[in-house]
């Protein structure tokens, strides 16, 4: 999959993108892709289908 | 060998053409006749749409051949009567027209078993018949001459780049069939892959799997920049991982020659050597194949 002039490999059978932690793929993002590509890390996890991290919770409405 | 019957003299009485090149196959390889007649039959073989799937290339000994045929055996008895006792099969040391970088690329074949199909001037093919029935090499071995010094210039310059070619079985010799194919020599030659060389720039960095590889045109060193996506980099082999690829392809500096490129294995990075070729297929054929090269991967 093209971003720019990275590609990264989405063919790989032995690698399942949806079982990268989203710390893995931030590794991976800040070491191969940080300044090459223009996407973010969540537009490039979410068409990779890495699973992305859970947003914080609203805080529960006092009572 | 077939059946004995006077056949016939010909009115023109040429000589076989030199032998100019060989098709080097892996043991077995085999097509049929009619394909082996069109210049497609061997592009299947020579560059097919995968490197995986490459059995053959051309070999071109334009810089001359030495026959090193042994002569028959033959033995007089006591009483004067004289008998062959023997046949050799076919040997000869061909000197390819390659670069230097070129024939390292073989040094990993010396001693290796091949099939051999010699080419003549004319593009007429010399090859065996498999009991299918279908067009093979003549089995052999090759061995790699010249893992010498550079040679100092004059003849052995231009034998520099010698190949031992060793026939194995003098009876498909007697059998050898000939085709006429529909190309020539020329347009044999140039269905094979580009060669190119890869070596690595900066070593593979175990903590993040990168690791930065530039891409040459042999001998003149100029970069090479075709190969810019994960697929054009396959891992050959690994040494110590179960599984492993290119999960990023860098090419932001292709034009240099320089790509930037992380293997891992899943999220991890590659815990021992592995092997990479480059490899760029273009409609359906393999159109550039590099050196392959060992990564170096230390703890």
């Amino acid at each position: 999959m093209k971003f720019g002039s990275v590609d990264i490999n989405v063919s790989d059978p032995m690698n399942d993108w949806s079982k990268w932690t989203w710390v893995q793929f931030m590794d991976l993002y800040n070491s191969s892709l940080k300044g090459h590509v223009t996407e973010t890390p969540e537009e490039i996890a979410k068409s990779l289908g890495v699973k992305l991290p859970d947003k914080p919770k609203a805080k529960a409405a006092e009572a | 060998m077939s059946t004995f019957k006077f056949a016939g003299n010909g009115t023109a009485k040429d000589f076989l053409k030199d032998m100019k090149g060989l098709i080097v196959s892996l043991p077995g390889t085999a097509q049929s006749f009619t394909a082996a007649k069109t210049l497609a039959g061997f592009q299947a073989l020579i560059n097919p749409a995968t490197t995986a799937a490459i059995t053959a290339t051309f070999l071109d000994i334009a810089r001359g051949l030495e026959s090193k045929t042994t002569a028959p055996e033959y033995i007089t008895a006591n009483t004067g009567f004289v008998e062959k006792t023997m046949d050799f099969p076919p040997r000869f040391t061909g000197h390819a027209f390659m670069s230097y970088e070129d024939y390292k690329t073989w040094f990993a074949a010396d001693g290796k078993s091949f099939d051999f199909t010699p080419i003549l001037a004319d593009g007429t093919l010399m090859c065996a018949k498999n009991s299918a029935g279908l067009q093979v090499g003549f089995c052999g071995r090759m061995f790699i001459e010249n893992f010498d010094l550079p040679k100092a210039g004059g003849a052995a310059k231009t034998a520099a780049h010698a190949f031992d070619i060793i026939f194995d079985d003098v009876d498909q010799f007697k059998n050898y069939q000939i085709v006429k194919p529909a190309f020539t020599l020329k347009e044999l030659a140039a269905v094979v892959p580009v060669g190119v060389n890869i070596e690595v720039v900066t070593a593979y960095d175990n903590a993040t799997g990168i690791v930065v590889i530039k891409a040459t045109h042999r001998v003149s060193g100029a970069p090479c920049a075709v190969f810019a996506t994960v697929a054009e980099w396959p891992v050959i082999s690994l040494s110590n991982d179960i599984a492993g690829a290119c999960t990023i392809c860098t090419a932001t500096s292709a034009s240099l020659g320089i790509y930037t490129l992380t293997f891992k294995n899943s999220a991890a990075v590659l815990t021992g050597d592995f092997e990479i070729q480059a490899e760029k297929i273009t409609a359906s054929h393999v159109t550039y194949l590099s050196n392959v090269l060992n990564v170096d991967v230390t703890a």
